[in-house]
């Protein structure tokens, strides 16, 4: 009873004063680095869907990095590339996506045409001529909602 | 799907591709073979042989030129299987 009694105060002074602040995660060019086991995990547990997954022949996913924009805001950048093939007579189509997740989070993807070459800083660099639109900044919490890329306004979605 | 939504939805498609937009949303037409290019783009190779079956093998030629040669040269084959004398 005592001893049950002295634990319970000691864990409401641990909460109650614990003023710590949130540890910063890692995150850089090299961490948090995931698998593509990892990766598929995580996108089945979340949000993505499941038939860019299940439905689709030369599935490549690869991480081109990280971006931090703030001590607990780490997006991490993976570029999706697969490609579907709906039978006989039809035409093999190439779907191409940059995903983004959030401290390890799935939160959205980015239809793109070519595939980004790197991460400089807070930006990610496409090639192509500027006034088309050749990069993505990542300045905020949130990942920008809409983005010009290749001539094209794109949205973020699921 | 039927084939006519498909068929007018690659041709929305084509039409979509053909535009690039600037930053201030003003567009411009780029043709139809920068279309073509663009309508189906990923920028590998294609040099797996395992293609041939697929029709689908151009080694060093980057996918997206091969799909537009592709499309054109299949045009092209329509255009003169339709234009023989019967």
């Amino acid at each position: 009873m005592k001893t049950g009694l002295f634990l319970a105060a000691s864990i409401f002074i641990t909460c109650a004063f614990n003023t710590s602040p949130v540890q910063a995660i890692t995150c850089d060019g090299a961490k948090p680095a995931l698998s593509r086991k990892q990766l598929v995990a995580t996108l089945r547990r979340q949000e993505f869907p499941n038939i860019m997954l299940d439905k689709v022949s030369h599935l490549e996913l690869k991480q081109l990095g990280n971006i931090k924009v703030s001590d607990t805001s780490c997006f991490s950048i993976i570029i999706y590339t697969a490609e579907l093939d709906r039978g006989p007579g039809s035409e093999t189509h190439r779907v191409a996506r940059l995903l983004v997740l959030k401290n390890l989070h799935y939160i959205g993807m980015y239809p793109i045409d070519t595939l980004p070459f790197e991460i400089s800083g807070n930006t990610v660099n496409f090639r192509g001529e500027e006034k088309w639109g050749n990069k993505i900044v990542f300045d905020k919490e949130d990942p920008p909602q809409r983005i010009h890329l290749g001539g094209e306004f794109r949205e973020l979605f699921k | 799907m039927t084939p006519q939504k498909s068929a007018a939805a690659a041709l929305e498609w084509l039409r979509y591709k053909s535009f690039r937009t600037d930053q201030q949303g003003n567009k411009t037409f780029l043709g139809l073979d920068a279309g073509l290019k663009r309508y189906n783009t990923k920028e590998d190779l294609h040099d797996n042989p395992g293609r041939m079956l697929q029709l689908d093998y151009h080694p060093g030629m980057l996918h997206k030129d091969w799909y537009a040669a592709a499309i054109m040269l299949r045009d092209n084959d329509l255009l003169k299987r339709t234009s023989k004398p019967q």
